[in-house]
């Protein structure tokens, strides 16, 4: 993930700075606990296609 | 995390729900075979925007990427989103078969995953006018560009013949109540209620995209077949339904026909929008 890119994006939803989890391949929200996927390099930033994270899911 | 603003008013049309057929309808047939004739509006509104090599660009509704690539072609910075992800691909084939770099995010333009003020040009040609919150998509395009930064359209205009195409889909299928028409955009009334108050300077113009086709059929078979919300019409109509679609359609076509040799010449009126926030 292009260091630039992750500088400004942010969570659709409340806007809030998104951490990048390389083994997942997935964009985190921690404020929404909401995983965005990555899917053949693409960030997919949709609300309907984010994994909800289980509250025993720890964030790094 | 929810917004809330659906629950305000009573009347408020639900959005997540047309946005999703939406989604269904774009998704379907396959846009870039018509999409990709409108390549020169993409053209022309990086020149109506005087685009500098080097600048950050986003492409909101980006589609099949025109306006993208034109940028691209500039050797802007470009970020290209739609919520319809095999538009997307195609977008990404044609720019790897230019060999021009462009970064991919599939988003939905009412709801933008950008910090604000990131861009130095925000541009769409043909794309975010289709939003069904029309105010809300207008102010997420004016929060992710940067002050000074440039907001560029092309939308179809009420009167054109992609306006009154509209008109005509109106009539076999009762748009979602609350929302409205995505020709809207295409009015100087419109973008001085919603960008007037929040950028510095809007110049818009009258522009023409002229549609060139082997004949009026040849149009109407392609978009029927290719262009999903008029795939999406036809098939929700019964035959003899279909086919009084299929003769208003060819009628109006006649209407704005320049052409006296069999095909297609139809020139069909849009808004450019250059505005400086």
């Amino acid at each position: 993930m292009d260091k630039k890119l992750l500088d400004i994006l942010v969570c659709p939803l409340c806007k809030s700075k998104l951490t990048y989890n390389r083994k997942g391949s997935e964009l985190i929200c921690k404020a929404d606990r909401l995983g965005f996927p990555i899917r053949d390099g693409i960030p997919v930033m949709l609300e309907d296609e984010a994994r909800k994270l289980p509250a025993d899911e720890d964030i790094e | 995390m929810t917004n809330t603003a659906h629950n305000i008013q009573p009347q408020t049309p639900n959005y997540d729900v047309i946005k999703t057929k939406q989604q269904i309808a774009w998704g379907s047939g396959d846009y870039s075979r018509v999409g990709v004739t409108l390549q020169i509006s993409g053209e022309q509104l990086c020149e109506a925007m005087d685009l500098h090599a080097g600048q950050s660009v986003l492409d909101v509704a980006g589609g099949n990427g025109n306006a993208s690539l034109a940028a691209a072609r500039r050797f802007c910075k470009v970020i290209s989103t739609d919520y319809v992800p095999t538009l997307l691909a195609h977008s990404q084939r044609r720019a790897e078969a230019d060999g021009l770099a462009i970064e991919y995010q599939q988003a939905d333009a009412e709801a933008l995953p950008f910090s604000d003020n990131s861009f130095d040009n925000v541009i769409s040609t043909f794309g975010v006018m289709f939003t069904p919150n029309q105010s809300q998509a207008a102010s997420e395009l004016i929060r992710v560009c940067k002050p000074g930064g440039k907001i560029g359209m092309a939308n179809w205009t009420p009167g054109g013949f992609i306006g009154e195409l509209f008109k005509i889909i109106g009539q076999y299928i009762s748009p979602p109540s609350g929302v409205n028409s995505p020709s809207t955009w295409g009015t100087t009334t419109f973008l001085e209620n919603n960008f007037g108050p929040h950028t510095a300077q809007i110049k818009s113009e009258s522009r023409h995209f002229t549609f060139r086709y082997q004949s009026p059929q040849h149009w109407l078979d392609l978009f029927a077949t290719y262009y999903g919300p008029l795939l999406k019409t036809f098939e929700s109509l019964d035959e003899s339904t279909g086919a009084k679609l299929s003769t208003d359609v060819l009628n109006l076509i006649q209407r704005f026909n320049k052409a006296d040799d069999g095909t297609m010449v139809v020139p069909s009126e849009y808004l450019e929008i250059v505005a400086v926030k």
